[in-house]
């Protein structure tokens, strides 16, 4: 007995240190911090009510009504862009808006410049394929001058050669510096192929043919495209319907309307590319774009491609991140995303390796695709993608810059007025069957592939495809590799 | 009173009584941003805007590169990259994954004595950002392994940046001559010697002196309610324990005085020649920022900007000038850096910056001039605090962490409107000292 209760003691004590160690560490930690809370209700998006009007020169009125805001957003949208430049001359839209900031008839370049700094105005210039986005931020106090100032850009516009000079100065070396980033080289070039033969240009412009834009061509453009029946001007702040359409009245009475002629846009089908390209961009990284056509924004199948783009590459926790850069360290980074024009939709992935692990990282980008129209797609990773794009929506409409925006598109791809605000429930709709399909319908086909890199130290990694055509840093055709032997074009 | 006066008076107090009212009804218009604080220190301030669906939570705590340890330059920056490495009870970067799941954004940033951490996710997660906050306010889990992954990430990124961007590094080198001592003039991203210097005791050390409630902020922003977030930080962040007591602000060791610098460097790595130049300005009145901000605006923002328009567009000395003020505990600099073609020009461009510099003090700015460096700071100002929820939050935690109090917005604006010209010329009569000057002149290597 004796014996036994010595030998109970270190036992005893041990318990009661080991309760001493732990019970802080049982208090430190409660039980709701173990898990995740639950979300509460969500809150429904309701977007502020947006008043509109056509004025007797054709110009189109929106009015965002916002009160709890001292500041104003202004914003001219102009359905026109870089489709609408001439085949020999892209860049013209481009430098015709930036142009038209640069003096009018009655100020000079000098003097807007100083009259827009004196305002407060934060401004920039948006062209894009389809349309052309000038948007004016400001003190709601400057209202009555800024909107003086800012309709002079559009009523009497005067495109100073020595500013037409100094704009394509600007915009030529800002293009050469973009092109000096392979990724960028890849997607321009991309654009140019998949729309090649369309007589449509989706925006990618060129450096050199910036230096044969004209003073007259600027005029013409301006002439055809910018025309208030062409145009919507989108009011978003502290301002009402009636006192809107008096400024605006007022101060854009004397923009002269036009008829404006564009051509109907080709609607892409989506198809077999079966081509890889090889655009030479010297540096040590491999930038790769890979895609395909899709539908344009208005097409039913587009919330369930903005969920499939998700699970491809939407963001860091999407498969290609996941494969290419966490799993087998392939990439730098891998997304995908999606580019919406008139008539017509994209989808293409982009990434940027290294030339040892390029031949790699292309098969995991197929592999990838494939996984999403040949395999179960999990009801988990479904709901994720749903649940992001539901929530991302709203964070994204938080400036009133980018509510215009929005705003201005429903206008611009003749979208419903309720687009936005029906956009989380039509998210909500879908299902793993829903997306698979559309994943059948755009993934299944071969994309086009450009890959953008130094061809002397990349080419040999290429080896064992059966064909590739090779580029020039200007993009060029140079040749055929086929098997890792270069065939050159005859000249 | 006579009768007659009567209706002139009455008018008169109408008049009155509306402009009150107007004057009411537009600040009310500022939002006010409420305040609490729990009984562990942690200063919680939430501002309603039902706008949106969205909310945007910050945590800042008052950490820095001015905390670092000598010889472990970069612990504060290595700190912000370690807190997304997982905590008791969330795994290694699932703290990103948490919020990207549910379509949120987030980031992190350190300064010279700030570390923000910040979410902006549907309302409905108010309660998700705040756990996970409160997870790595009280249980960082820091292992060797990832200590180590870490240290060499920040490396290996800083070797990049410095080969993608040669002039980054002269950047620190003017806060070298600007602060003279360890404390105010190392570099916030650290070297690689000292960075892997840093052990895993530095860190956990480090973590529990500044990582405490009694020394952050918590801002919240967006389309909640002050009950429920009342409800929802005291339940995540109530029994987090209150930590040491910050030590005082840092002070430099250096003389404050300063007499004049001028360095010349030579790099193979920089295509043209540049300059970095540096003022540092003291003995600073809490009203004197405001007025800064007025000469920072009519000095270098913007193109139509004293220095912009002179050094860049009329006398073409510089291909490309930015720059404006920044602040380091007590004192704030102006720093301007540029770029040009030959070194001459470099010599020159000097002497037009001190000359503008000086000007200040001897001419008072025309009253244009001046309206328009006021629109310019207002609008930036309102931008700020009313653009988004995130560029609120970060400004109101910043203030705070900067103030000790919550901003009062509306106040702000009123201390505006009442600056005249006079305001920056008696400044700069005050701060503007030509032997204060410091030039870096970088020069590449043909």
């Amino acid at each position: 007995m004796k014996n036994r209760s010595y030998n109970l003691w270190p036992e005893f004590l041990a318990f009661i240190l080991i309760f001493c160690f732990i019970s802080p560490a049982l208090e430190s930690q409660e039980k709701f911090r173990r898990l995740p809370p639950y979300p509460e209700p969500l809150s429904p998006l309701l977007l502020p009510p947006v008043e509109s009007e056509v004025l007797g020169n054709g110009l189109k009125l929106l009015v965002v009504a916002r009160n709890n805001n001292h500041l104003f957003n202004l914003q001219v949208v102009i359905q026109a862009g870089e489709s609408d430049s001439p085949a020999e001359l892209p860049g013209l839209a481009t430098t015709t808006a930036r142009l038209m900031l640069r003096g009018t008839t009655t100020a000079g370049a000098n003097e807007v410049e100083e009259r827009l700094a004196f305002l407060g105005i934060e401004y920039s210039i948006e062209v894009q394929a389809d349309y052309t986005i000038f948007s004016f931020s400001f003190l709601d106090e400057n209202l009555e001058p800024a909107l003086a100032l800012i309709s002079l850009f559009f009523v009497e516009p005067s495109f100073p050669s020595l500013e037409l000079a100094a704009v394509k100065r600007e915009l030529y070396y800002q293009l050469l510096r973009r092109n000096q980033d392979p990724e960028n080289a890849a997607y321009d070039f991309f654009l140019k192929k998949i729309f090649a033969g369309s007589g449509y240009n989706p925006g990618a412009l060129e450096a050199e043919a910036i230096k044969n834009i004209s003073v007259r061509e600027v005029n013409q453009f301006h002439q055809r495209f910018l025309r208030p029946n062409n145009s919507i001007i989108i009011f978003n702040g502290q301002v009402s319907l009636t006192e809107a359409r008096r400024l605006v009245v007022q101060h854009f009475r004397r923009w002269v309307p036009r008829p404006v002629e564009r051509p109907p846009v080709q609607k892409l089908e989506n198809r077999d590319f079966d081509q890889v390209c090889f655009l030479d961009v010297p540096g040590p990284e491999v930038a790769v774009v890979a895609g395909n056509l899709t539908v344009p924004i208005s097409s039913p199948d587009y919330y369930s491609l903005l969920v499939l783009n998700h699970l491809l590459g939407g963001t860091t926790g999407s498969r290609l991140f996941l494969q290419l850069r966490e799993l087998k360290g392939l990439a730098f980074y891998a997304f995908s995303e999606l580019s919406f024009f008139q008539g017509n939709g994209l989808y293409w992935v982009r990434t940027k390796t290294s030339p040892p692990a390029l031949g790699q990282a292309l098969t995991a980008i197929s592999r990838t695709m494939r996984s999403l129209y040949d395999e179960r797609i999990e009801p988990e990773e479904l709901e994720r993608a749903k649940a992001y794009l539901m929530g991302n929506l709203p964070i994204q409409l938080q400036s009133p810059e980018a509510l215009s925006k929005r705003i201005g598109l429903l206008e611009l791809f003749q979208l419903p007025p309720d687009f936005w605000a029906k956009y989380p429930q039509n998210i909500m709709l879908l299902n793993a069957e829903s997306v698979q399909l559309t994943a059948r319908r755009y993934l299944s086909t071969r994309p086009l592939v450009v890959i953008a890199a130094e061809a002397a130290t990349t080419l040999d990694y290429l080896k064992e495809f059966d064909k590739i055509d090779v580029y020039n840093r200007k993009g060029q055709f140079q040749g055929v590799l086929q098997k890792g032997v270069m065939k050159y074009e005859n000249r | 009173m006579s009768w007659p006066k009567l209706p002139g008076l009455v008018l008169l107090t109408i008049l009155f009584l509306q402009a009150v009212l107007w004057s009411a009804q537009a600040s009310s218009q500022i939002f006010n941003p409420a305040s609490f604080r729990l009984k562990n220190g942690l200063t919680v301030i939430v501002v309603e805007d039902p706008s949106l669906p969205v909310i945007t939570a910050v945590v800042a705590y008052r950490v820095g590169s001015v905390h670092d340890p000598e010889g472990k330059d970069g612990l504060a920056y290595l700190m912000q990259n370690l807190m997304f490495q997982g905590s008791e009870n969330v795994g290694p970067l699932q703290h990103i994954n948490y919020i990207q799941n549910v379509g949120g954004e987030l980031n992190a940033a350190t300064t010279f004595d700030k570390t923000f951490f910040y979410e902006t996710v549907p309302s409905n997660q108010l309660g998700l950002v705040l756990w996970l906050e409160a997870d790595r306010m009280h249980f960082l889990q820091v292992t060797e392994a990832i200590l180590a992954r870490e240290k060499e990430n920040l490396v290996r990124n800083e070797n990049q940046r410095y080969l993608q961007e040669p002039f980054s590094r002269y950047f620190f080198l003017i806060d070298q001559i600007l602060y003279p001592d360890f404390r105010y003039g190392h570099s916030l991203t650290g070297t690689a010697d000292s960075i892997r210097s840093i052990s895993l005791e530095d860190v956990l050390r480090f973590y529990r002196k500044y990582y405490v409630p009694n020394n952050a902020v918590l801002c919240l922003s967006g389309d909640l309610k002050l009950a429920r977030a009342r409800e929802l930080v005291s339940r995540y962040f109530e029994t987090i324990p209150r930590g040491e007591e910050p030590e005082p602000y840092p002070l430099p060791e250096f003389i404050p005085s300063l007499s004049a610098r001028d360095q010349v460097m030579v790099d193979p790595l920089v295509s043209s020649p540049a300059l970095q130049f540096g003022v540092r300005l003291e003995s600073l009145r809490p009203e004197d920022l405001l007025i800064l901000r007025l000469m920072e605006q009519a000095l270098v923002q913007g193109g139509t900007s004293r220095l912009v328009n002179r050094l860049v567009k009329k006398e073409r000395l510089a291909l490309f000038l930015s720059g404006g003020l920044e602040e380091r505990g007590q004192f704030q600099s102006l720093k301007i850096f540029l770029l040009a073609n030959t070194q001459i020009m470099v010599e020159r461009a000097k002497k037009v910056l001190a000359d503008e510099l000086n000007r200040l003090k001897t001419e008072m700015m025309p009253e244009r001039e001046f309206l328009k460096a006021k629109n310019n700071h207002k609008f930036n100002y309102l931008n700020q605090m009313t653009g988004n929820n995130l560029s609120r939050a970060m400004a109101l935690a910043d203030l705070y962490l900067k103030e000790g109090r919550v901003p009062d917005i509306s106040g702000e604006l009123n201390r505006l409107e009442k600056l005249t010209p006079y305001s920056i010329l008696a400044l700069a009569r005050r701060q503007i000292r030509e032997e204060k000057f410091c030039f870096l002149t970088i020069i590449p290597r043909y």
